[in-house]
């Protein structure tokens, strides 16, 4: 098992190394900051001299060695767009905003997505079983973009019933959640359906009914403590998922998190904001992972005699 | 000197204490004024001020924390009477001439980004006494009205007091900046917003909003926006004329500055045809290093059909909704050097829309159908969101009239990397000039060749000896002249497509909001916030 571990996180390591040189180089390669932060009436030795400032006048090697060496002393670099928080520093702000909208989310996906996975597998064939089917095919192909400006139309602008966007209670949370979760929603239906559908057809489920277990005890004690496997493994997914993939959600609901900060740096070209909101993104999807495949190992023994 | 304003009325009573105003979001959200572009200054606009101020129906400049201001005879030293007796907020006591000379260091520290670091290089400060400070000048300074004023400037006092008490620190004034507006800074809730808080005492030059608070909000969709304005939630928002429509069919109001503050024109990319850099030395290879070779628009025939090609009043109906005027010589205006009434009363004439003319013109200039191919660059520019469905628009026109054209998707600043590394051969893009900038500042920054210009749309050997008249000459009937020829000589030659001209414009909420007064000074926002009328209890609405 330690050396199962072991392994694991060495194989983050080199993933996190490598995510840090495609995100230098692809920052790179979308252009010059410069042209952002200076106006169009900058004269040409004002671009130099910002160049050389920024660094950018250096090859991009060393570019690359400079951003590796301060990042491993826990310097993710200054900030176009919060000079007074360094990037670091401002993605460690709007971290917490975006955690409770993906942990509200992630409620949201697991408390719907579970039952009614359960429910339609149970009902299999019935319309209740063909209507769970029909949303989670709504939640996995409508864009999420288009359902929260759908959502604020009808249900901030038109009826009134909640705030457009932002921040302030618990009102603001109902929209950006549901939209953020409807994907894991529908991912999660689906996967505890076809894992309990597959339960449900076993030996051991016929022999428990034989034997005059209650079939609420068969369904959700014994079929969905052995389905949960699949979804547990897809769930480190969605999790880090729903961290990161949080950007259109946070742009369109105008919420302060670390997706909005993403978006807003691609547009100013804070190479290095985008830098640390990548590594951390990455960070997380990475260590999510992690834990999932420790996770899967110490509930599927065959994984880690497999792999010790 | 045009007199200060008058003294305003008393302050309506509002029916909420906190206006919001939905704004797009700035490149940084620091009080640090010289950290971030000019156009950041939205967030300091409403608790600092500069030494000149824009007159809120023409734009002329008008004293502000200078009282009075005058220039040597050579322009290179503009000397500055300072007011008396004003207070800075939170007690960090009076204005002086210390304050000013203090925050034209902050604007040349080495990490600065002011817009116009390259000129206060250029500068030194001279305090004579605590309420008088001269700047000199290496170069005579023409631009000055711009430099000192919201219009364009960036030298927003900063106190020095304040700075001191921080010890010379760059986190001075993070938490609570102090300013001398007659609103002071209230906070900040980074990614959000930034707010402020109407002064309890008079302003030192009479200024009395009507709201207690006023708050930008941060938001980075323009839906977003909108949503906002229509729920309620801001009772302002910066939209673009085509979603304005939709907020006034919902009972909005929208807002225009008083100045057209926004010229849009085309460039014909690739026309780097000068022989000698803005200083008029020869190139080494007696031609621009970047010109590549003959380009069909290098032809006057080919730029005149171009220009006839398009029917500018269609656009200003369909695309703008009627509330844009079209651009007769780009960079130009009525208030600026070198206008002349004959581009308009020609305009219809020149450039009228024959797209049949347009062929012949082609034909005439040995360009059948299909011969001519071009890219077209589709760019967002903040503060111009039209500019996509403009090339969609100019597009049509040009294939019309037997142009292939191919419409190329580009982001704002890789669009602009690339106006700036001389690849825009057979492109067309167009550029905008926002606030509309003096003649010699607009020549420098869209048609001069290097080391002065560096945006580099159009560069030749006329437009640089008439830049470089204005760069030496102090003479105003010179000056008037050489800014003429340029003129004449862009608008002749169809060196351009002139495009439209436009006002900044807010929606506001007639509900709660009756008016706003402003001139149109600022970069894609509006300034002059103490003029935000309430529209006051016991009015239902103040359409």
């Amino acid at each position: 098992m330690q050396r199962y571990i072991a392994i694991r996180f060495a194989q983050g390591l080199i993933a996190l190394l490598a995510v840090t040189i495609i995100v230098f180089g692809l920052s790179r390669l979308t252009g010059d900051p410069s042209t952002m932060i200076l106006g169009l009436d900058a004269t040409a030795e004002d671009y130099e001299r910002l160049q050389q400032r920024l660094g950018l006048d250096r090859p991009l090697v060393v570019q690359y060695g400079v951003y590796m060496g301060n990042v491993l002393q826990g310097d993710l670099g200054e900030s176009i767009k919060y000079p007074e928080l360094g990037a670091g520093g401002a993605v460690i702000r709007r971290l917490p905003a975006t955690l409770y909208l993906a942990g509200v989310s992630l409620l949201l996906a697991i408390g719907i997505g579970v039952p009614l996975g359960v429910l339609s597998a149970v009902r299999r064939d019935t319309p209740f079983d063909s209507s769970s089917k029909v949303l989670a095919l709504l939640g996995q192909s409508v864009p999420n973009f288009w359902m929260g400006l759908m959502m604020m139309w009808i249900f901030a602008v038109q009826l009134g019933w909640l705030p457009t966007s932002g921040t302030g209670g618990i009102k603001h949370f109902i929209m950006p959640a549901i939209t953020l979760g409807s994907f894991q929603i529908a991912a999660i239906t689906r996967l505890v359906r076809s894992a309990m559908l597959e339960t449900l057809d076993s030996e051991y489920v016929k022999l428990a009914r034989i034997k005059g277990v209650s079939e609420w005890k068969v369904v959700w004690k014994h079929c969905l403590r052995n389905a949960a496997l699949t979804p547990l493994t897809y769930f480190g997914v969605i999790a880090a998922v729903t961290l990161t993939g949080s950007v259109t959600t946070e742009t369109v609901f105008n919420w302060p998190g670390t997706g909005l900060l993403a978006f807003q740096s691609v547009l100013s070209r804070d190479f290095e904001l985008i830098q640390a909101l990548v590594l951390v993104f990455s960070g997380i999807f990475v260590f999510s992972s992690f834990v999932v495949d420790i996770l899967y190992a110490y509930l599927d023994p065959r994984i880690r005699y497999a792999s010790s | 000197m045009p007199a200060p304003t008058e003294a305003p009325a008393p302050a309506a009573t509002a029916k909420i204490t906190r206006v919001i105003m939905a704004n797009t979001v700035p490149l940084n959200e620091s009080n640090r004024i010289w950290v971030g572009p000019w156009s950041n200054l939205v967030q300091n606009d409403p608790y600092g001020e500069t030494l000149i101020e824009n007159q809120e129906i023409t734009s002329e400049p008008i004293p502000a924390l200078a009282k009075s201001w005058e220039v040597d005879a050579g322009f290179n030293t503009w000397t500055f009477e300072l007011q008396e007796g004003v207070p800075w907020h939170f007690g960090y006591g009076e204005f002086t001439a210390a304050d000013v000379a203090h925050t034209f260091e902050l604007l040349v520290r080495e990490d600065s980004n002011s817009n116009f670091k390259a000129i206060w290089l250029t500068a030194t400060t001279e305090i004579h006494n605590d309420y008088s400070i001269s700047f000199h000048f290496d170069k005579p300074q023409l631009t000055g009205g711009r430099l000192f004023s919201r219009l364009q400037g960036d030298l927003v006092i900063q106190s020095k007091a304040q700075w001191d008490e921080a010890g010379g620190d760059d986190s001075a004034y993070d938490d609570r900046v102090t300013g001398t507006g007659s609103y002071q800074y209230g906070g900040r809730d980074l990614g959000s917003s930034v707010w402020y808080e109407k002064i309890d005492y008079d302003h030192w030059a009479g200024e009395n909003p009507d709201f207690q608070e006023l708050e930008w909000q941060w938001a980075a969709e323009q839906f977003t926006r909108l949503s906002a304005l229509l729920a309620g939630e801001v009772q302002g928002a910066d939209l673009s004329r085509e979603v304005q429509v939709d907020a006034k069919a919902r009972g909005m109001k929208v807002v225009s500055s008083n100045n057209e503050n926004n010229q849009s024109y085309g460039f014909f990319g690739g026309t780097y045809l000068s022989t000698v850099d803005s200083n008029l030395e020869p190139w080494p290879d007696g031609q621009s290093p970047n010109y590549t070779g003959p380009e069909p628009w290098h032809n006057p025939l080919v730029r005149e059909a171009f220009n006839v090609g398009v029917d500018r009043q269609a656009i200003i109906e369909e695309v703008y909704f009627g509330n844009a005027s079209s651009v007769y010589v780009p960079v130009y205006a009525p208030f600026t050097e070198g206008w002349s009434d004959r581009w308009v009363d020609e305009f219809d004439t020149k450039y009228g829309y024959d797209p049949e003319r347009a062929v012949q013109l082609l034909a005439e200039a040995g360009y059948g159908p299909g011969e001519i191919s071009i890219d077209m660059i589709s760019t967002v520019i903040p503060g111009n969101p039209e500019i996509p469905q403009l090339i969609q628009v100019l597009s049509t026109m040009w294939e019309a009239i037997g142009v292939d054209t191919n419409i190329v998707e580009l982001e704002f600043g890789t669009w602009l990397d690339t106006v700036r590394d001389h690849d825009i051969h057979e492109t067309f893009t167009i550029l905008r000039n926002t606030p509309i900038r003096t003649t010699q500042e607009g020549l420098r920054v869209f048609w001069v060749s290097p080391p002065d210009g560096f945006l580099f749309g159009w560069e030749d050997d006329v437009v640089n000896e008439k830049y470089d008249c204005l760069e030496r000459s102090l003479d105003i009937e010179e000056r008037e002249q050489c800014a003429r020829d340029a003129g004449d000589y862009m608008y002749d030659d169809f060196l351009t497509l002139p495009l439209f001209q436009t006002t900044f414009d807010m929606t506001i909420d007639p509900e709660f909001i009756s008016g706003w007064v402003y001139p149109g000074v600022g970069s894609a926002h509006p300034t002059h916030v103490h003029n935000i009328k309430a529209c006051p209890v016991g009015t239902e609405r103040c359409d």
